[in-house]
């Protein structure tokens, strides 16, 4: 084989690489190739500039003088350690630690959310936790989830099911309605409570006229300023008189549960649950009115149940009971007592005879709080809450340990780059 | 384990001792006499400042004081010469970050025809002035097309020909294989004489003449 090397007629020259002439001058080329090295410097002039002037230039290098410092660097005391403080313990994690947390917060919150949807966390009556699953997620507010549960309330009893439901989807048009309704009642307004009223509630002019329209607002003022505390809305307040003639009727005992209410316009929503069944008293008149009233008193919370049928007792056995005039008529029957000792029901309202409704009303519990009277649709709820929560802290704990991962990623990219 | 003046055998300083990671102890003012001429070198070639140099020293030494115990105890020149060559690595890219007009007579902006001479040009007693200045203009010239290299050819060319590393060590210093040392010296050299030749100092009548 012949070789370059060995090739007799080397017609083109190669100029030699500069770092073959470095290391020609270092002295560590050998042998052969440092034979081939020099025969090609004797051939070319070209190599042999070269080389001179790489020569001249590390003899240049070499031959810079050396500069002395000005003083010296010795140091006269120990220089101080630099306070580095301890990086905390969230700081000293890992970058990938803080990826890891935020990829297993990010799957606990799919696999909750998937099993949310597809209904595995609140096993229970299919239609109850369907449809608040469906009008839970539309509205997301305490009032629709309220007014969802009024749906499934009239879902259950079949008799009232159709229109209250249909009227529900709006809960304005039926607060609305109510004190129309009311009107062609047999019931007696008194309006000297009114103004008295108006003055315990911020916002006096919506409620004045709401009491003179609504014969339903013959409130024992001593009555209406307790609830006037709890209410921060008086607007709510309004909608619940003109739509619950039950409520205005015994204020201390609608009242009460208001407190455990953020948002007003869930006394509307009880205000509907009224309505939905007075559109039951055609057929059971007696029983189904003061279920009515009760369920409307009960219906804004039933946590406090236990509160208000005491309440109701008391106002049955204070008040002479009207028996009712037009039971007939979709509008409970209603009289305010004229004096201003007590607030009037009309109807005695006996808890023991509507055991229907008080089951509804309690099926339509919207607290998560396990009551000590909770039923089945109580603890359906309550435990879908529950699960809401832990999506929300499991989607929280994400954010935040993607933001940190995020942080700690772009901290280490600049400081690697700093580094290097 | 602290030592005295006496084991250290310092003299003229205060005794400083520091401990490497095997737990042998030294003087860091000894060391720092040993290697501050040649470590002050180094940064004034890489940085063609020399008061900057004073600083690139100054702050490597005091982190080679405080990281002393990093040490393994190998090579401490070395050491110590890859800390002052990050030091001014780091000045260099500040100083591009953040460009100013050069001050310094080893190289003269564009208005500085005839800057002041730094303590290291003044003429000795042996040289008649004009080998005074031709002296002086040399350096400048040398210290201009080492500040025409690329970083890392400046360094390996600085540490390899003007403070005489060898290759091993100064691919210890650089962190880098012995090929890409060689390669990387080979290349500055050329880019220096190529450099040196524009600006005519590197003729051959020039080059040949005995200094």
């Amino acid at each position: 084989m012949i070789t370059k090397a060995m090739w007799p007629f080397n017609v083109r020259h190669r100029h030699l690489s500069a770092e073959t002439l470095s290391e020609h001058l270092e002295g560590r080329i050998h042998g052969s190739a440092l034979a081939r090295l020099e025969r090609s410097l004797a051939q070319c002039d070209v190599c042999r500039e070269d080389l001179d002037s790489l020569r001249a230039t590390v003899a240049l290098l070499g031959q810079l003088p050396a500069e002395v410092p000005a003083g010296s660097f010795v140091m006269a005391a120990p220089p101080p350690q630099p306070a580095r403080p301890r990086p905390s313990p969230l700081a000293r994690a890992s970058t990938w630690a803080y990826a890891g947390a935020a990829s297993v917060a990010a799957i606990l919150l799919t696999v909750l959310a998937t099993a949310d949807a597809t209904g595995l966390l609140a096993p229970g009556p299919a239609t109850d936790s369907g449809q608040l699953a469906t009008v839970f997620e539309e509205s997301g507010s305490m009032a629709d989830y309220d007014s969802a549960a009024a749906v499934s309330l009239a879902t259950t009893e079949p008799i009232a099911a159709i229109e209250p439901v249909e009227a529900l989807d709006d809960s304005e048009a039926m607060a609305d309605s109510g004190p129309a309704d009311i009107a062609d009642g047999p019931v007696q307004s008194e309006p000297t409570a009114a103004p008295e009223l108006a003055s315990a509630f911020e916002d006096s002019e919506v409620l004045s006229t709401s009491a003179e329209a609504s014969p339903a607002a013959t409130v024992e003022p001593a009555a209406a300023l307790e609830p006037a505390e709890a209410f921060d809305d008086s607007e709510a307040m309004t909608a619940s008189a003109e739509a619950s003639p039950a409520a205005a009727a015994e204020p201390a005992a609608a009242m009460e549960p208001a407190e455990a209410f953020d948002d007003s316009e869930a006394m509307t929503a009880s205000a509907e649950a009224a309505d939905v069944v007075r559109s039951q008293a055609p057929e059971e008149p007696e029983p189904t009115v003061e279920a009515a009233s009760e369920g409307a008193m009960e219906e804004p919370s039933p946590t406090a149940v236990g509160q208000v049928s005491p309440a109701v007792a008391d106002a049955a056995d204070a008040v002479d009971p009207t028996p009712t005039e037009a039971p007939a008529t979709p509008s409970p029957a209603y009289q305010a007592s004229p004096t201003p000792g007590a607030a009037v029901a009309g109807p005695v309202p006996d808890l023991a005879q509507a055991p229907v409704m008080e089951a509804e009303i309690e099926a339509a519990a919207p607290t998560a709080e396990p009551a000590p009277s909770s039923g089945p649709g109580k603890q359906d709820r309550g435990t879908a809450l529950y699960w809401r929560i832990l999506e929300g802290i499991a989607g929280t704990l994400a954010l935040i340990f993607l933001a940190a991962f995020a942080v700690k990623w772009r901290a280490s990219r600049v400081n690697g780059a700093a580094r290097s | 384990m602290a030592g005295t003046a006496e084991t250290f055998g310092c003299a003229g300083h205060r005794t400083l001792p520091v401990h490497d990671r095997s737990g042998r102890s030294s003087c860091y003012n000894c060391i720092i006499e040993n290697c501050q001429t040649r470590l002050y070198n180094l940064a004034g070639r890489m940085l063609g400042d020399w008061a900057l140099a004073e600083d690139a020293v100054q702050e490597s030494l005091l982190s080679g004081y405080r990281g002393f115990g990093q040490f393994r105890g190998d090579n401490l020149q070395a050491w110590l010469t890859r800390i002052v060559a990050n030091t001014c690595r780091d000045m260099i890219r500040a100083r591009r970050a953040r460009p100013t007009v050069p001050l310094d007579p080893l190289s003269p902006g564009p208005d500085q025809q005839d800057p002041l001479p730094s303590a290291a040009d003044l003429p000795s007693t042996l040289e008649s002035p004009e080998e005074y200045a031709e002296r002086r203009e040399l350096n400048r010239a040398i210290q201009a097309a080492l500040d025409s290299l690329a970083e890392e050819r400046r360094l390996a060319v600085l540490l390899v020909d003007v403070q005489g590393l060898s290759y091993e060590e100064t691919a210890q210093v650089m962190k880098c294989s012995l090929g890409t040392v060689k390669s990387r010296v080979s290349r500055g050299r050329r880019d220096l004489r190529d450099s040196l030749q524009r600006s005519g100092e590197l003729l051959p009548s020039r080059f040949r003449h005995d200094y």
